[in-house]
């Protein structure tokens, strides 16, 4: 059955590559059904590769799932298991209702919606800021524009790591600290964005600015309604990264905030250690977590069922996305 | 014939054209030699107040670029500022602002690994991130070219081949680098071995005696001062180059794809070979998405921190001895010995600086030859 | 371009709009609120929440704002940031090798005028005066803080004062509980060896694991938490130096002395004895409480402040000093002396009011070392009180005793039991309690013997190199 089924994918796949059925004349019966059975061959080899390298990629991600349902003491066994023996759902409801103890502590709610609030502000922020700056240095002529240009990138070479503890003393001294702004303003600008982006403009030809003009169509409609739209899978790209750069934050937020204004990567590498037991619907039976619950030992099943819940709404944001980022990245991508 | 082979050199033309960013500028400037939009006609019978108007117009650009600078005015050359300045302050100390006059100082201990304070050691922490990225980077590109192109040729099932292939880049990296390293532990202890980890037990299957990947005893050379711990870098790799594919593999495959497919047609009746084809099209084609690629992730890779961390945990190892560039960073930053993470940084800057001309070298050589 | 420009302009705006939002908004107002800083986990930042709550009543407009950075070196990590930016907290939980660090600052307190001092303060909130009745403790309180805690945190134990314009006498620290290493052991496995008490000597003990290795093949018989600190008590213990407070020659730790018994606990190690807690990779009180048959431990070596954590799954866990060594024909078993003091820091986020401040400040460290709360915090956690009325306290003295305080009834949950074992076997070791001198560089040191002990254990360097490695790290030429 299997070979039946790639016998009909063949020729399919095959298509543009397809010699043999070019029309040279020369097509002995033989050497057609050679190559035949050669694509054959190909294509059982493409697939295997594909299929071997998929399971791989998608391992860790399989185990993340699979150890987010586990009971901890499954998830140090010995053997590790492939399919936990019974799932755990109290996991997710577990991190749902963390509390870290006391006031000054936050919840996971508090931290979700931080985290959300703060991805969706310094997403919109920043694109403005990265669409007006990059369509200055692409559509306009100023004097030390090329100074300035060249000035941003040479920016891109420094760690922006480095820039920690001078910003921490800048925000410290402006009275910044335990807000949102001081994790959604450092962080506006992003040169390797605006790079992307004006590439992206000076792409689309200038002919279009003028037939626009002739259109009666004002800069900001220009702006709007030709490169913004022609311009769109960028700017999805640039929306969906810039929002997985504050999933993935946590040294400054941990550096400038405090417990209640951080972000989800903080919760999570907290590792779950020394917490209060929330008090369950289901009796206080903690057994899943061996007697480790609230000791200080990292309960990795319950981290692992917070990454999840994190990945998720990138997951079916990307789903959504797809076309329009595989769009973005293979115009934006030729920038070197 | 001749025809066919125009098409061939035209296309061949095309991805070097695309790689020329400055193309656009020159063309618009061509057009527009003075004023901000490029319409309007610059006449000598414009009145005083008009021309300035105008002149100031033509200025408005700064206008636009003006909320980013004093961003990066306040967050980016401000800190950068500091730092350089900070870098040559002898023994500085943060929480008294005095320092032990100018010079040299911090530069000379930090590559002599003489800080006094304990912590990272620079000459380890810069081989770790050389290595890890020029093994790391080189590798996924290569795999990630080999999956696009598989990608590439099959149409079944491709766009569920995407999404898994594309699921390591929406996790988080500290998270995937801890469950990576639970792949990789032995957990217990010598006498008692609760799990040796799921890659020991299938290495196992082929008579290897379990390895201490990422504990305390993971095996390692010693070259001198320096510290080889293979079996870390090992994982590491893995773990980058896991994680640093669904990038270019979404990349790569989007550039492939976007490969008008008259190219193709016109190789089909020249008589090229799917080899042919793959070396003299699809290759020149992509070779600007490659580069870019080698570029951004040697960048990223000599910046890397958090795989580190999540695979080793903070201390990166046993002492230190999976550092990297930005550990160092962090560490001395921690330890409140600014001046050294200042000079180090410095000294980093200076070699992604060398990294990118050489690389610049290399790129220019290939697309004007 | 007229509309483009007027973006530009509005989110000019917008940018400063969140900027001054944030500087009037964001930034809070400290003129009132007590920072605190402190590496407590969650169980017991809510026995301190009644402390807090104890102080907001009594001083109606003051609140405390507890801050929980991490461990003890994200909470030293922090403060150190902090203090270069002008934020640090106004009270926070530390270790001496940290307020070396934090002296430098010219920031660090001297409590010593206000331990005592009987005058009454009026503070105005919101045009209402409230007044503190006294601000220091009576004489008779002092007197009754354990002797020697609190010359601990006189300023002559810290190098550096004088540069700070401090006084020898000034006081830098406060001690808030006490806590020290104490040997947790598993009696049922001690029998099955034909052994009744926990043993003495390292020499007894030693002996001990290697029957317990002949007797369960799979179990490690010793855990030891802390590296660095069995290195610290050893150097104590068989008299080889460690540190040194002179500043001309602050490290000791390059000496015969050291190298043989890092030679010994490697061969120990070879034999499978012990490990510790980085080569476990976590507490070895997670091995301790399997037991031996299991894999685990017989004996774990960890602080008094974590005994919650070492209550056995099938057996009731005992608790004893940790083993001495016998040198000249005594006995000497000095145990390190830990636990977190309080330091107050001055000028922390500018505050109308610095003197009011530190006052009030003040006010809620008494709240911290108010009798019935130490006996409550030292309840919880195993800690020691630092004052002897919570002893005679009675809820304490029952919980010493074994007996649940409200019922008088036995105390059956494991986990109470052992920590009560534990506080009341750290009580009696005050004796034998040691601390190691406090410098800039201290707690470099200290990082450093985690590092050598892993090193010669696991016979990666040999003991001489691994010294000499620590010695450079540390500074030392």
């Amino acid at each position: 059955m299997a070979k039946s089924s790639k016998n009909q994918k063949a020729p399919v796949v095959v298509g543009q590559w397809d010699l043999s059925a070019g029309d040279e004349g020369f097509d002995a019966e033989k050497a057609q059904k050679r190559a035949k059975i050669l694509h054959i061959v190909k294509n059982v080899f493409v697939y295997l590769f594909l299929t071997v390298c998929a399971v791989l990629a998608f391992l860790p991600f399989y185990w993340m799932l699979m150890s987010s349902v586990k009971t901890e003491m499954e998830f140090r066994e010995s053997v590790p298991t492939f399919f936990p023996h019974s799932f755990q759902w109290k996991n997710y409801w577990m991190v749902f209702h963390q509390v870290t103890g006391t006031r000054g502590g936050a919840s996971f709610g508090q931290i979700l919606i931080n985290t959300i609030v703060v991805g969706l502000l310094s997403t919109f922020l920043g694109l403005v800021v990265i669409v007006v700056t990059a369509y200055a240095l692409a559509r306009m002529d100023f004097k030390g524009k090329n100074i300035l240009f060249a000035v941003m990138l040479a920016t891109m070479m420094i760690p922006g790591e480095l820039f920690t503890v001078s910003n921490y003393i800048t925000v410290a001294k402006a009275g910044m600290t335990n807000s949102y702004t001081v994790l959604i303003l450092p962080f506006l600008v992003s040169v390797y964005y605006i790079y992307l982006l004006r590439n992206n403009f000076m792409q689309i030809p200038n002919s279009l600015y003028q037939a626009a003009k002739v259109d009666g169509l004002s800069d900001l409609g220009y702006l709007l309604k030709v490169m913004i739209p022609l311009t769109a899978p960028t700017l999805i790209s640039i929306t969906l990264l810039k929002f997985i750069g504050t999933w993935n934050s946590y040294i400054w937020p941990r550096l400038v905030n405090a417990q209640q204004w951080q972000l989800i990567t903080n919760w999570v590498t907290g590792g779950f250690v020394d917490r209060v037991q929330p008090t369950s619907p289901w009796g206080e039976n903690w057994t899943i977590y061996g007697g480790l619950y609230g000791t200080s030992e990292t309960l990795d099943t319950l981290k692992m069922a917070a990454v999840c819940m994190v990945s998720l709404p990138l997951l079916i944001l990307f789903i959504f996305c797809r076309k329009y980022i595989m769009r973005g990245v293979s115009k934006s991508g030729t920038k070197g | 014939m001749m025809e066919e082979k125009e098409t061939v050199a035209t296309l061949a033309e095309t991805p070097k054209e695309r790689n020329k960013p400055g193309l656009g500028a020159r063309f618009k400037r061509e057009k527009a030699p003075a004023g901000g939009d490029g319409l309007t006609p610059e006449g000598p019978t414009l009145s005083r107040g008009e021309r300035f108007r105008r002149g100031l117009r033509s200025q408005s650009g700064w206008l636009f670029v003006t909320p980013a600078l004093i961003l990066m005015a306040v967050f980016t050359f401000y800190p950068i500022i500091a730092a350089f300045v900070g870098s040559f302050q002898q023994q500085y100390n943060g929480m008294t602002g005095t320092f032990n006059g100018w010079g040299f100082d911090n530069f000379i201990r930090v590559l002599k690994g003489d800080t006094g304070t304990g912590g990272a050691n620079f000459v380890q922490c810069l081989v770790n991130t050389l290595l890890l990225t020029f093994v790391s980077v080189p590798l996924s590109t290569l795999l990630a070219l080999l999956i696009s192109v598989a990608l590439n040729s099959i149409k079944r099932v491709q766009k569920l081949y995407q999404t898994v292939f594309f699921l390591p880049y929406l996790t988080n990296a500290l998270a995937m680098g801890a469950v990576f390293a639970t792949f990789f532990k032995i957990i217990g202890t010598p006498n008692n071995t609760d799990t040796v980890g799921i890659v020991n037990i299938v290495l196992g299957w082929f008579g290897i005696k379990p390895i201490d990947w990422v504990g305390l005893q993971s095996p390692h050379w010693q070259l001198g001062k320096l510290n080889i711990p293979w079996a870390k870098y090992i994982v590491t790799i893995i773990y980058e180059v896991w994680s640093g594919l669904p990038f270019k593999i979404l990349i790569l495959f989007s550039a492939m794809q976007s490969i008008n497919k008259q190219y193709y047609d016109a190789a089909k009746v020249d008589g090229a070979s799917r080899w042919t084809v793959l070396w003299h099209i699809t290759a020149p084609m992509i070779m600007p998405q490659i580069s870019y690629l080698l570029v951004t992730g040697i960048m990223g890779g000599m910046k890397q921190y958090s795989a580190i961390v999540g695979l080793f945990g903070e201390t990166m190892g046993m002492n230190y001895d999976m550092g990297t560039m930005v550990g160092y960073l962090y560490n001395y930053i921690g330890l409140g010995q600014t001046g050294y993470a200042y000079a180090g940084s410095l000294i980093l800057f200076v070699i992604i600086m060398i990294i990118t001309w050489i690389n610049n070298l290399i790129t220019k050589k290939r697309t004007t030859y | 371009m007229k509309k483009l420009i007027t973006i530009a302009l509005a989110s000019c705006m917008a940018i400063t709009g969140c900027v001054t939002i944030a500087a009037c908004g964001g930034g809070a107002d400290y003129n009132h609120t007590i920072l605190f800083y402190s590496s407590q986990g969650d169980a017991l930042a809510t026995v301190t929440e009644e402390a807090i709550a104890a102080f907001e009543e009594k001083y109606p407009g003051w609140t405390v704002e507890h801050t929980k950075p991490g461990g003890y070196d994200e909470v030293l990590d922090k403060v150190r940031q902090d203090l270069t930016a002008g934020l640090q907290p106004d009270l926070a939980y530390c270790y001496a090798d940290h307020v070396a660090q934090y002296i430098e600052s010219g920031k660090v307190v001297d409590m010593d005028q206000y331990l005592t001092n009987g005058e009454s303060y009026t503070y105005t909130v919101d045009e209402v005066d409230y007044t503190v009745d006294r601000i220091g403790f009576t004489e008779e309180e002092v007197e009754n803080f354990i002797p020697g805690y609190l010359e601990e945190g006189r300023a002559k134990n810290f190098t550096g004062y004088a540069d700070a314009g401090l006084t020898e006498t000034a006081l830098l620290t406060l001690p808030f509980v006490k806590s020290t290493e104490l040997l947790y052991y598993n009696p049922d496995a001690l029998k099955k060896l034909g052994y009744s008490e926990a043993p003495e000597t390292w020499d007894d003990l030693w002996k001990m694991c290697k029957e317990a290795r002949q007797m369960w093949p799979t179990c490690t018989p010793l855990g030891y938490d802390s590296e660095a600190n069995w290195f610290i008590t050893m150097a104590a213990q068989r008299n080889f130096g460690y540190t040194d407070p002179d500043p001309a020659n602050h490290f000791l730790f390059v000496n015969s002395g050291a190298e043989e018994w890092l030679g010994e606990i490697a061969e120990y190690h070879d034999l499978g004895y012990f490990t510790t807690q980085q080569e476990y990779n976590s507490y070895t009180s997670g091995l301790f409480i399997k037991g031996p048959e299991n894999g685990g431990l017989v004996f774990c070596i960890g602080s008094s402040g974590g005994a919650s954590n070492q209550a056995g799954n099938d057996f009731t866990t005992e608790v004893a000093p940790i083993p001495g060594t016998m040198r000249d024909g005594e006995l000497h078993a000095e145990c390190i002396s830990q636990g977190p003091s309080l330091v107050m820091l001055a000028g922390g986020h500018k505050a109308a009011n610095p003197t009011e401040k530190q006052i009030m400040t003040f006010q809620f460290i008494k709240e911290l070392l108010d009798i019935k709360f130490q006996a409550k915090f030292a309840k919880e956690s195993g800690y020691n009180p630092m004052r002897t009325e919570v002893y005679e306290e009675e809820g304490y003295a029952a919980f010493l005793a074994q007996k649940d305080p409200e019922t008088g009834k036995d105390i059956t949950v494991k986990k109470d039991l052992v920590t009560s074992k534990a506080a009341a076997a750290a009580q009696l070791l005050t004796e034998r309690f040691f601390t190691s001198p406090a410098f800039v560089g201290s707690s470099t040191a200290r990082a450093q013997m985690t590092t050598v002990v892993q090193y010669a254990m696991l016979g990666q360097k040999a003991p001489h190199k691994a010294l000499e490695d620590a010695y450079y790290a540390c500074g030392g030429k």
